[in-house]
């Protein structure tokens, strides 16, 4: 069905199109979390399900809600002066072109026998304790990528705390009535699917990257809401949730180099029990880490210690 | 043939993202205009990976894996840039 893709590579450009070049930000932002969902659409036409899982949850969710929130911020401040002139703008649009034109050139002369890691994958499959292909990569095959993918969260999330915000956070943003009810609903069933997603995770499509991308929107609703107060959670509590996930996939991999002398490697017999402990403490420090930059936006604190300076 | 659809709608959103990236001055704009990039090539990825369907298995996960990686660490980078700009922002009222 050729027309089906061409109109989805089309509507995402557009889409991709009208979101940078709005002048209001707001809509740019809301723009671009349309551009996710056609992305999902996109994917899941690409037999990509896993991935059209974290763009509805991450790509387009969560990333649209921080950008959302800092508009909110921005909103009352003048727009800066419009610096580009007409000629650098030129310059830029010429260049940019010729980037979009070269890249598509160098895409389309390809060849199309690219290496397909596939058969490698299918072959090994049954020894890494994950019958979804992408879990097993993620968990198995390419372990110390994962593992260092999940630092980077809570790194990120040091950084954003490192800076600090001059602003304190508006108090009481009264919620509204409406939103309270249906938090109470949305919640409890996003939690849910957070848990199934997780479980799913081995041999469908899922895992800890979408569930912990929905637990932590499930904590935005609760934040927005009302019905969550994080900033009074205690401070340790919030330190041990973040680390827990990089902690426990780095014990098990170094608990495999003592028992089987390489690195996160696992016993083919024992594979499928790491992988959903290390998916369980994972989802925890995710879900924690995307709550603790979603709030650092506005400032406002994470646990009852404050960290600002 | 929808192959180069695809890879056509990734370049572009790389070149769109790339051309607002430079000339934008408000800042937030940029960081959405870095990830309009970022989502372009997570577009040439994806396509790349599918193969002819009527092979049996029909995709290769490594690139799955890579881009679920990719959208993991751009989320975790947007956070960091919109502290970054806000922080450029206070000592620098625009």
């Amino acid at each position: 069905v050729s027309w089906l893709d061409g109109l989805l590579a089309t509507v995402v450009l557009a889409t991709g199109w009208a979101s940078l070049a709005s002048r209001d930000l707001f809509r740019a932002v809301v723009l671009f979390i349309v551009l996710g969902a056609f992305l999902a659409f996109a994917w899941a036409r690409l037999g990509a399900p896993d991935v059209a899982l974290a763009e509805v949850a991450l790509g387009a969710g969560l990333t649209g809600a921080l950008l959302l929130r800092a508009v909110g911020i921005g909103s009352n401040r003048k727009p800066r002066a419009p610096v580009a002139m007409r000629g650098p703008r030129l310059l830029a649009l010429v260049a940019t072109l010729g980037l979009g034109g070269a890249t598509l050139w160098a895409l389309a002369s390809l060849p199309s026998a690219a290496p397909d890691l596939r058969e490698v994958v299918d072959a090994e499959l049954a020894r890494s304790g994950a019958s979804n292909p992408v879990t097993a990569v993620l968990l198995n095959f390419r372990a110390w990528d994962t593992l260092l993918e999940i630092s980077v969260l809570v790194v990120a999330l040091a950084g954003t705390w490192a800076l600090g915000t001059g602003k304190a956070p508006r108090p009481g943003d009264a919620a509204d009535p409406v939103l309270r009810a249906f938090a109470r609903i949305l919640v409890p069933v996003s939690c849910f699917v957070a848990g199934y997603l997780l479980w799913k995770g081995t041999h469908a499509p899922g895992g800890a990257f979408q569930a912990g991308a929905v637990l932590a929107g499930a904590g935005v609703v609760a934040v927005l809401a009302g019905l969550a107060a994080p900033q009074r959670w205690p401070g340790t509590l919030v330190r041990a949730a973040l680390s827990l996930g990089s902690g426990v996939f780095a014990g098990v991999g170094a608990s495999a180099w003592v028992a089987r002398g390489s690195l996160l490697s696992f016993d083919p017999d024992q594979a499928s029990t790491w992988i959903i402990l290390i998916e369980a403490a994972a989802t925890i420090s995710i879900a924690t880490a995307l709550l603790g930059l979603f709030l650092a936006v506005r400032g406002t604190p994470f646990g009852s210690e404050d960290r600002r300076p | 043939m929808s192959e180069v659809l695809y890879l056509a709608a990734g370049a572009g959103l790389f070149a769109l993202g790339a051309f607002y990236a430079f000339t934008s001055p408000e800042l937030l704009r940029k960081v959405l205009a870095v990830n309009v990039m970022g989502n372009g090539v997570f577009l040439v990825l994806l396509t790349r990976a599918r193969r002819d369907v009527l092979e049996g298995s029909a995709t290769d996960p490594v690139p799955h894996a890579l881009v679920l990686t990719g959208i993991v660490v751009a989320a975790a980078a947007t956070g960091l840039a919109i502290s970054l700009s806000r922080r450029l922002d206070d000592e620098d009222p625009p």
